[in-house]
């Protein structure tokens, strides 16, 4: 499938960013799936420090980017946005490498940011009912953030953890300049907002994934929400995007 | 003498610390000045167990507690700024970690695929 143009403005450039850390097992299925889908679109892998494969097991004709060591999702995914950046890419997309993510909708978030009053949107799970199932707890979790969320913003976001998102020209140049480290999406909600950029939501079937372990393991659910939620208090004292200039190649 | 022995003890310890990271290089001089400044005293006090009420005397200062409560202050604001140098240099490492494999990625294109290897650290082993 191809994303058709209906307004007969220049097809956007889309850039579809895959940060990967130890997905030798699911990367080469999950880049095909997307060529095969979205041939138009140029895929890039971020291989944040594998230990594994990683690397040489993304097929020909993706881009890939190998990270020195670990920076986590946070600099993994600000190395693609740079990219993006730097290279003039209208439309970025995050894709996980796990297989989660399901590249025959990759198109429908671009068409929905080509409507053009939205400058991020996010792949929502829990747009739809029944959409998809998750424990218990993982899902207490997923709705104290949200309702975080909608105290902070007064706006409600259903999937705030969801990382499968599209972002506009406007929105890369500001994740190239500074993008939160460790998990930066929910994070990246409240910053975006705050800063007056606009946020939609298009609901998405996800899968389970098919290989590899979650960077979220079950007994870590707790920590992170609560890790999550000092960190979303402590960014409505920050400056959505700080001052400081880093020299872009 | 319990006491003499439990600031001596705090003192060797804190410059033991100091001197080992120095000389396996993980500590710079200008940060290892820092434990030094506070590991000595303890070796003073030991010597002296009532330093600290003649120094808050000779400073005008009434209670001593209140001369220790400003020294652990300054050292709480000293560590304060470590902390937020090293905030930036994370910040700094990162973006050197993401252009060098940009810029691998970009020679690696021109020079054909797979004909480079991909830029690897060592984990650092704490």
């Amino acid at each position: 499938m191809t994303v058709s143009n209906t307004d007969h403005s220049p097809t956007p450039r889309c850039l579809i960013v895959v940060p990967a850390y130890n997905e030798a097992a699911s990367i080469s299925h999950v880049v095909e799936d997307l060529r095969k889908h979205v041939p138009d679109f140029d895929v890039l892998v971020i291989d944040d420090g594998s230990s594994d494969a990683t690397a040489a097991r993304v097929p020909d004709g993706a881009v890939v980017i190998r990270l020195p060591f670990n920076l986590g999702i946070g600099g993994a995914m600000q190395a693609g946005f740079r990219y993006a950046h730097a290279h003039g890419y209208d439309v970025a997309i995050q894709v996980d490498a796990d297989g989660q993510h399901p590249s025959d909708q990759v198109a429908s978030l671009v068409h929905r940011l080509g409507a053009g009053d939205a400058d991020m949107v996010i792949g929502s799970r829990f747009l739809e009912p029944g959409g998809y199932a998750q424990s218990p707890s993982r899902m207490a979790g997923i709705r104290l953030l949200r309702t975080l969320l909608r105290l902070l913003t007064g706006k409600t976001f259903t999937d705030c953890t969801s990382g499968f998102r599209a972002v506009n020209a406007k929105v890369i140049g500001a994740f190239a300049h500074w993008y939160p480290d460790d998990y930066p999406e929910p994070e990246v909600v409240l910053l975006l907002d705050r800063a007056g950029y606009r946020i939609a939501e298009v609901p998405v079937r996800m899968r389970h994934r098919t290989a590899g372990q979650t960077s979220i393991p079950f007994l870590w659910g707790l920590f992170y929400v609560t890790k999550v939620a000092a960190a979303l208090l402590l960014d409505m004292i920050r400056q959505p995007w700080p001052d400081d200039k880093v020299n872009l190649p | 003498m319990t006491l003499t022995l439990i600031l001596l003890a705090i003192g060797a310890m804190l410059l033991v610390l100091a001197v080992r990271s120095l000389r396996a290089q993980r500590l710079k001089e200008r940060y290892a000045l820092l434990f030094f400044s506070l590991g000595l005293p303890f070796f003073a006090l030991a010597a002296w167990p009532d330093a600290v009420g003649y120094i808050a005397q000779a400073l005008g200062i009434h209670y001593p507690t209140v001369l220790l409560l400003s020294v652990t202050t300054f050292f709480l604001l000293m560590i304060f700024k470590l902390l937020s140098l090293v905030s930036v240099q994370e910040r700094k490492i990162a973006t050197l970690a993401q252009l060098i494999g940009t810029l691998t990625a970009q020679q690696n294109a021109a020079k054909g695929p797979t004909t480079l290897p991909g830029p690897h650290f060592e984990q650092d082993q704490q």
